[in-house]
């Protein structure tokens, strides 16, 4: 509830019809408004949105995908995204992914706040890493970051078709 | 508005005393505001600290901060440092504390951490975890082991920074 001072009905008996009973039935009309826009937002019947995450440096797509999906809650922004290399992608660097709906608001020492949790696997192998995310200091794309570094055309393995990576991040959205 | 005609047709059949209405009303907005209001605003900004046995001192112009979305009980936060010129290591283990006490009777919660080298340009993955009796704190880790004053495979300087992002459920439940 953005409204916090005036989110009650009155304690006192409120005569049918009249203004004060007016009033309250719009206080507590505007609370409903409120409560059910952000239930709408995780409600079964609102499934997640589906967006284009970006390859902001790295890598290019190709005739691989790069998916996304995002749901927000208030002031609670989730994304999930997920890399599938194809035959004609390249890879020439770190690789950055950017382009997030409801972009990340909190910035701590001028660095966006995105965090999560990644997986890379490199198919033909069957290796796997986990990791994380953290953004682009001067920019908001983000890196994926696993335990060797930031995953690139090398790390955590030389990438080729069909190799993979996915995260799930979370952040502070507008509300 | 189906959600509303139901309550409303619940309330009105259970016992229809206007009064005590209201004041049911006036109780449920009460919880709903402490668990959806903050949802639907901008996160609580405040000031991580970082400890070790000898407790590091940043230096000048460094960064400690975070930044907290409070869900009922459940706690999501970022918390970030900056080392600054002048820094002092300190000595031992590194832990974060803040924002809340953890509620200490379960399994530990566990976050996730990026560490970066400002002057190599490198980003190390890591975890945080709480498993100890000293609710607020949470210890840090990289893939192979401990992160403290020696730091996580580099040596803390000037501009290099931690990021953690972890959730948790807090000590005390006050709806």
């Amino acid at each position: 509830m953005t409204n916090t001072t005036t989110p009650k009905l009155g304690l006192t008996k409120a005569v049918p019809g009249t203004a004060q009973a007016i009033s309250r039935l719009t206080h507590f009309n505007n609370n409903w408004d409120i409560l059910e826009a952000l239930l709408d937002d995780v409600d079964e019947k609102s499934s997640l949105s589906t967006f284009s995450p970006t390859a902001v440096a790295g890598f290019t797509v190709g005739n691989g995908s790069l998916i996304g999906r995002n749901m927000k809650l208030g002031s609670l922004a989730i994304v999930k995204v997920e890399f599938l290399a194809g035959s004609t992608s390249t890879f020439s660097g770190v690789f950055e992914i950017g382009s997030f709906p409801n972009a990340a608001v909190a910035q701590l020492g001028g660095v966006h706040m995105i965090g999560g949790i990644a997986y890379t696997e490199h198919v033909s192998t069957g290796s796997t890493h986990i990791g994380s995310l953290r953004a682009n200091n001067t920019a908001t794309g983000v890196y994926v970051v696993v335990p060797a570094g930031r995953i690139s055309n090398i790390v955590p393995f030389a990438w080729v078709n069909p190799d993979v990576f996915k995260f799930i991040a979370i952040y502070e959205c507008a509300p | 508005m189906s959600k509303q005609s139901d309550l409303l047709k619940m309330r009105l059949t259970e016992s229809f005393d206007p009064i005590s209405l209201v004041a049911d009303y006036n109780d449920m907005w009460d919880r709903l505001d402490t668990i959806f209001g903050p949802i639907n605003q901008a996160w609580v900004s405040y000031t991580p600290v970082l400890q070790a046995a000898v407790n590091p001192t940043l230096g000048a112009g460094s960064v400690a901060a975070g930044k907290r979305l409070k869900i009922g009980s459940l706690v999501i936060c970022y918390n970030y440092f900056q080392f600054g010129t002048g820094l002092n290591v300190g000595s031992g283990a590194y832990k974060i504390n803040g924002p809340f006490n953890r509620d200490i009777t379960g399994p530990p919660s566990i976050g996730i951490v990026v560490y970066r080298d400002d002057s190599a340009n490198a980003y190390v993955f890591g975890t945080s975890i709480a498993y100890s009796a000293a609710a607020g704190s949470r210890n840090l880790y990289r893939s192979d082991a401990s992160v403290g004053s020696g730091g996580p495979g580099f040596a803390w300087a000037n501009l290099d920074s931690i990021q953690e992002m972890t959730f948790y459920q807090v000590e005390e439940v006050s709806i």
